[in-house]
């Protein structure tokens, strides 16, 4: 049995481990493997991470995303390559997780990480829910609200880079170096206003069909009454295009969004999950 | 002559002669013909047009010896009728010209904080409707004013009904200015309550007193603007337009105040000043809004940022150097650096 990297190279051995949607994400600029193979180079284990903060004034903290093994010997192998590697490197500070999997957690806890229970900051909504909030219903919308899909990619990344440039990330750190090709051009909704864009509501469709809100930011004189258009916009056109089953994430780790997931979908709460952290050596 | 007259035609005397000086300066001033610079010379045209009608009024009040209603019976039909003409025409070059006075100053203060034309167009009918109505009514009551006593007060309704509109598009003015700061914590260079400050009290001693104030207001408020837009003028290098050591020192200052706070910077190295001034044009092209460039005096060019993530810094540079080939790096503020120690190690 050994440990090794996971890169693009050899992604597709770990698919089966990995799900179709980590494996897309495992191709971005923040998020590292390490994978176990056996003696015939089957693979065994993969542990991801996504590195956080590492190119920030923050201190660099690091979110497993997945343990997954078939006995404690592999398991700690790849803890093992984990703290030698991107621990070191990267100058970890903290490493940390939010998984479902109880057995992931324990795994992690082993290893010297805190675990606990906690109400997950991401909430799963439907799409027809949201289709029945009183946002979801308006079928007004003005001319110079669109999607991304009319816009060139010199204006996407010009919006991008001005939305960035005044503080805001959304959910994730990598969306500098995210194509427009990565959201889903059709339901990502933007404010075209002359010859700037100065609004977007960025969405991700994973592999798996789930939809994913990453960047909510409007500014401009009337950038209120924009982000409730972009908003009816995406929803509408999302309930044209995919089925109302469809399951939309919503990270409500910022209190802006949280205080708009309480307005729109009242007394929803996240599902139970397990967490817990480490202080690395540093 | 009484001490209205006077001071209300000094008054008026003075706004001609502060416009007249401040679009002389403007036209001396070098750089480029931006949206703000026209929009802000509109705004001074219509400014001066105003004080000279404000001017010739208080001189036809000198000249008639300040005619009240009880002598309209001792003039001749001629001398009415023409008395009649001037005065609505007085009227209704008043009225328009206020309506265009604060669309050109709302016009100004959109572009100047969010360079959105479009959001004036989308809204102008909408938005100017209410100032237009009152306006086009005041307008049409002129003439009843002079007919008879009734229709004097019918006009004076319809001048206050104005006036407070007025008023309110003036408010709709920090309407924006308070939209502007929920999203930017910066607004250099522009401080529209040097505006606000002496046009709505020129306005206010105008409307309370009878005193010609208005125009003087609207030309203090002009020329303050336009003090606070050109110190700008102050802390940049001409041939490239980016920003000089001395701003380093205005921020510097500011950082002090805590109201600097960088997070980041990005640093070009040109080789020369050739190319420098070369690459001036296409960095100040992909820049996005509140980022200065400062040239430092070793030649390089370096870029404060809010930015607190590399990421968007990695656009910029690679959107640059995808148009000009130039060395470039990013640096990031430490959590244990205040801005000042930042600048110092950055600059």
């Amino acid at each position: 049995m050994g440990t090794i990297e996971i890169s693009e190279d050899n992604l597709d051995d770990f698919a089966a481990l990995l799900g179709e949607d980590l494996c897309e994400d495992m191709k971005r600029i923040y998020y590292g493997g390490i994978g176990a193979v056996d003696d015939d180079e089957k693979a065994v284990g993969a542990f991801v991470y996504e590195l956080l903060h590492s190119e920030s004034e923050e201190d660099t903290k690091s979110r497993i995303c997945m343990v997954r093994s078939d006995d404690k010997q592999t398991a700690d192998a790849m803890h093992a390559y984990y703290l030698q590697t991107s621990v070191k490197e990267d100058e970890v500070v903290e490493s940390f997780y939010e998984l479902e999997s109880e057995e992931e957690a324990k795994a992690l806890a082993e290893h010297g990480f805190t675990l606990e229970k906690k109400e997950d900051d991401v909430i799963a909504v439907t799409l027809g829910e949201l289709g029945q909030t009183e946002v979801g219903k308006k079928h007004k919308f003005p001319d110079y609200i669109g999607n991304i899909g009319d816009l060139t990619i010199l204006q996407f990344r010009d919006a991008v880079k001005q939305i960035l440039f005044k503080g805001h990330m959304g959910v994730i750190e990598d969306i500098a170096f995210l194509s427009k090709g990565w959201f889903d051009a059709e339901i990502s909704a933007c404010v075209s206003s002359g010859e700037r864009v100065t609004g977007l509501f960025l969405i991700r469709r994973t592999p798996s069909g789930v939809l994913i809100p990453v960047l909510f930011f409007a500014y401009g004189p009337e950038y209120r009454k924009n982000l409730g258009y972009m908003l009816s916009y995406s929803i509408q056109m999302a309930l044209r295009i995919y089925p109302p089953e469809t399951v939309v994430r919503i990270s409500r780790k910022s209190p802006a969004t949280r205080a708009l997931t309480e307005k729109l979908i009242p007394g929803r709460i996240g599902s139970e999950i397990f967490c817990g952290s480490r202080k690395e050596a540093g | 002559m009484s001490a209205r007259q006077y001071v209300s035609f000094a008054a008026d005397l003075a706004a001609v002669l502060l416009v007249i000086w401040q679009l002389i300066s403007m036209r001396r001033l070098p750089g480029e013909n931006t949206p703000q610079r026209a929009y802000f010379h509109r705004l001074s045209v219509v400014t001066l047009i105003i004080s000279v009608l404000y001017l010739l009024k208080a001189y036809a009040d000198i000249q008639i010896g300040g005619l009240v209603p009880e002598d309209f019976g001792m003039l001749s039909e001629a001398d009415l009728k023409a008395w009649y003409a001037a005065a609505v025409l007085a009227w209704l070059v008043d009225i328009f010209l206020t309506v265009v006075f604060l669309f050109m100053w709302i016009t100004l203060m959109c572009w100047t904080l969010f360079e959105d034309r479009e959001y004036l167009r989308r809204r102008f009918w909408v938005g100017f409707m209410p100032l237009i109505v009152s306006a086009v009514f005041t307008c049409v009551c002129i003439p009843l004013a002079l007919m008879s006593e009734q229709g004097y007060y019918v006009f004076l309704v319809a001048l206050v009904v104005f006036y407070i509109v007025r008023t309110l598009y003036f408010l709709l003015s920090l309407w924006l200015l308070r939209e502007y700061k929920r999203q930017n914590e910066y607004l250099r260079f522009f401080n529209p309550w040097f505006f606000f400050i002496p046009v709505f009290a020129g306005w206010v001693i105008e409307d309370v007193t009878g005193w010609d104030f208005s125009a003087l207001g609207s030309a203090i408020g002009v020329v303050l603007i336009y003090i606070s837009i050109t110190r700008v003028q102050r802390y940049m290098d001409m041939e490239t337009e980016f920003y000089n050591m001395d701003f380093v020192n205005f921020l510097k200052g500011l950082a002090r105040k805590k109201k600097y706070d960088p997070h980041s910077a990005m640093i070009f190295m040109p080789d020369s000043p050739e190319e420098r001034k070369a690459f001036s044009g296409i960095l100040r092209s992909q820049l996005p809004k509140d980022c200065e460039p400062i040239l430092c005096g070793d030649g390089r060019v370096v870029v404060l940022t809010n930015a607190r993530h590399r990421g968007p810094l990695a656009m910029v540079i690679e959107d640059v150097q995808a148009l000009y080939e130039i060395k470039a790096d990013s640096v990031l503020k430490k959590k244990t650096e205040t801005a000042e120690e930042f600048m110092e190690r950055v600059l």
